[in-house]
């Protein structure tokens, strides 16, 4: 039965902020379990509110958000930080903290949860090896490329083996060579059970992929296909 | 052990927020401790005054004379029924020979032998025979001697009530003036924690995002500032303490030396007395004033 429920369920979500602009406009949509989905779009077509609605970052002006089958509106503050250990995040900007190692950049995700020294040393080495940066463990963020930075982060949103990946807009700032190579991660992630959702602007990744791709616009979805590409969406 | 581990990782990160916003830091350990040095100052003044007051207000009695041949068990009932009040804190008896002693002492000292042979063997002091009663709380004065008045076979009560109030109300206003200043001085220990701490949210604000992203609870985000406001606290209020600590002999060997006339009246405290009760008192002072300080910062700026 569980098995059947979406992962992710958006009903009716509308978000407006507080200009009048209305980011979300009564947006549906499903995501299952073990999915891979990008989400493309224009500038201003909503797609970082929807990010943003999916951590619980902001909250809908209308609509609910399930999460297995169980609306998040009314977690409380302790259940919300629960709820987040569920969701990894890659950022385009990757969001390192430079005054810490690699190492320690990734085992912040481990200590928030409060997991023990040895586990967390096992963990942290095991997914490096994952992403292919064992080698740079104890290398500062500033010491690494644009491909690298973006895998610790990876490694960062992975570590505490979350049900599903949020990646915003993970190639920004990387070259096609890099970027291919995030992209070919997510996607091992991906086939290893995780439920990936990419925001991207980058046509290259999403034709090559052939995955699901959620075309938005105007805070709606504009069309959705299972085995989508970006060079077909005209918006 | 999950919580021992969260306690050692936050009180790591407190002491690196504490290097890291150095200036800030000192700015907020300087105003604490300036704060607390003078609490301990005025604590000094007043709780000394205090306990020279007391022991003034322990030498200001009440009188009480008795009707004419009244007789020595009556005199006695009296003296129980003064004894048995909880304000009392000593009844002495004053025969009427030790008052006439005492009166010629005081008034006719040197001239011992003109009233020899004015009043020979004779006590014109023959039915003042009295107690001298001393109160533990001198503003209990006025109570007590109208019950004194009313037991029978007491003829007079003659107490030194305005030299009661008068003490009572200067010991008071010391209170109120003090702790004004106090409070005025914590509100801006806090508000320099505040300022401190904001500096530390803003300077890893995106430590904090990253944490809240990744499943960090409330607590966890905000242990580590709260132990830096503790701390900031401590250390704030170790220094006056030590600084205090080092003078108070000082000071009340100087003022003993200086004021050698009152030497009577200025009676200070012993130092183990004043800082058994300072040291915990600027401890707790330092400690609320860092916790305070640093979760109604954090109430503003941080949320999960």
């Amino acid at each position: 039965m569980s098995e059947n429920i979406p992962i992710i369920r958006l009903e009716n979500i509308s978000k407006s902020y507080q200009e009048g602009v209305d980011a979300i406009d009564n947006l549906s949509l499903e995501v299952d379990k073990g999915e891979f989905v990008f989400v493309v779009g224009p500038s201003g077509s909503g797609k970082s509110t929807l990010i943003k609605l999916l951590l619980k970052e902001i909250e809908p002006t209308g609509g609910q958000i399930f999460m297995r089958g169980k609306s998040i509106a009314s977690l409380r503050r302790r259940q919300i930080s629960k709820y987040r250990r569920e969701i990894g995040v890659v950022f385009q900007n990757f969001k390192l903290l430079n005054d810490r190692n690699v190492f320690e950049n990734v085992a912040l995700a481990q200590r928030v949860i409060g997991v023990s020294k040895w586990n967390m040393n096992r963990n942290v080495a095991s997914i490096l090896s994952l992403v292919g940066l064992t080698e740079k463990i104890l290398a500062n963020p500033s010491e690494l490329s644009g491909g690298e930075q973006q895998r610790v982060a990876l490694a960062r949103a992975l570590v505490n083996r979350p049900s599903i990946l949020l990646a915003d807009e993970p190639t920004g700032n990387l070259d096609p060579k890099n970027a291919r190579a995030m992209m070919e991660l997510l996607d091992d992630v991906n086939k290893l059970g995780t439920t990936v959702i990419v925001v991207t602007h980058n046509p290259d990744v999403v034709d090559e992929m052939k995955k699901r791709v959620i075309v938005m616009q105007n805070g709606k979805v504009l069309s959705d296909k299972v085995k989508g590409g970006y060079a077909y969406e005209r918006y | 052990m999950k919580g021992i581990s969260v306690l050692l990782y936050s009180i790591k990160q407190g002491i690196k927020n504490l290097r890291h916003n150095g200036l800030f830091t000192l700015a907020s350990v300087g105003t604490i401790s300036a704060c607390l040095f003078l609490f301990g100052i005025f604590y000094f003044i007043v709780s000394n005054f205090q306990y020279m007051v007391k022991n003034a207000e322990t030498s200001v009695g009440i009188t009480v004379f008795f009707n004419e041949n009244i007789g020595d068990e009556a005199i006695a009932s009296i003296g129980d029924k003064i004894r048995a009040r909880g304000e009392v804190s000593e009844v002495i008896f004053v025969s009427a020979d030790e008052a006439w002693e005492k009166f010629k002492g005081e008034v006719f000292a040197g001239r011992e032998e003109e009233i020899a042979q004015t009043f020979g063997d004779d006590n014109p002091l023959v039915d003042s025979a009295s107690y001298e009663v001393y109160l533990s709380d001198v503003s209990e004065q006025g109570a007590l001697s109208e019950y004194i008045k009313s037991i029978d076979g007491v003829r007079e009560v003659k107490g030194s009530i305005d030299a009661a109030t008068g003490l009572t109300n200067v010991n008071k206003l010391i209170g109120y003036v003090s702790a004004a200043i106090i409070i005025i001085l914590l509100a801006v220990s806090i508000f320099l924690i505040n300022t401190t701490i904001s500096t530390g949210v803003s300077v890893r604000k995106e430590e904090i995002s990253i944490m809240r992203l990744v499943g960090a609870t409330d607590l966890f985000i905000k242990m580590p500032f709260i132990i830096e406001g503790i701390l900031i606290g401590i250390i704030g209020a170790a220094l006056p303490l030590a600084v205090l600590y080092f003078m108070y002999g000082r000071i009340v060997n100087f003022v003993g030396e200086r004021f050698s006339v009152l030497s009577g009246i200025l009676i200070f405290l012993e130092e183990g007395t004043v800082f058994s009760v300072l040291v915990p008192i600027c401890v707790c002072l330092g400690v609320g004033i860092g916790y305070i300080g640093s979760i109604w910062t954090l109430r503003r700026h941080v949320r999960v």
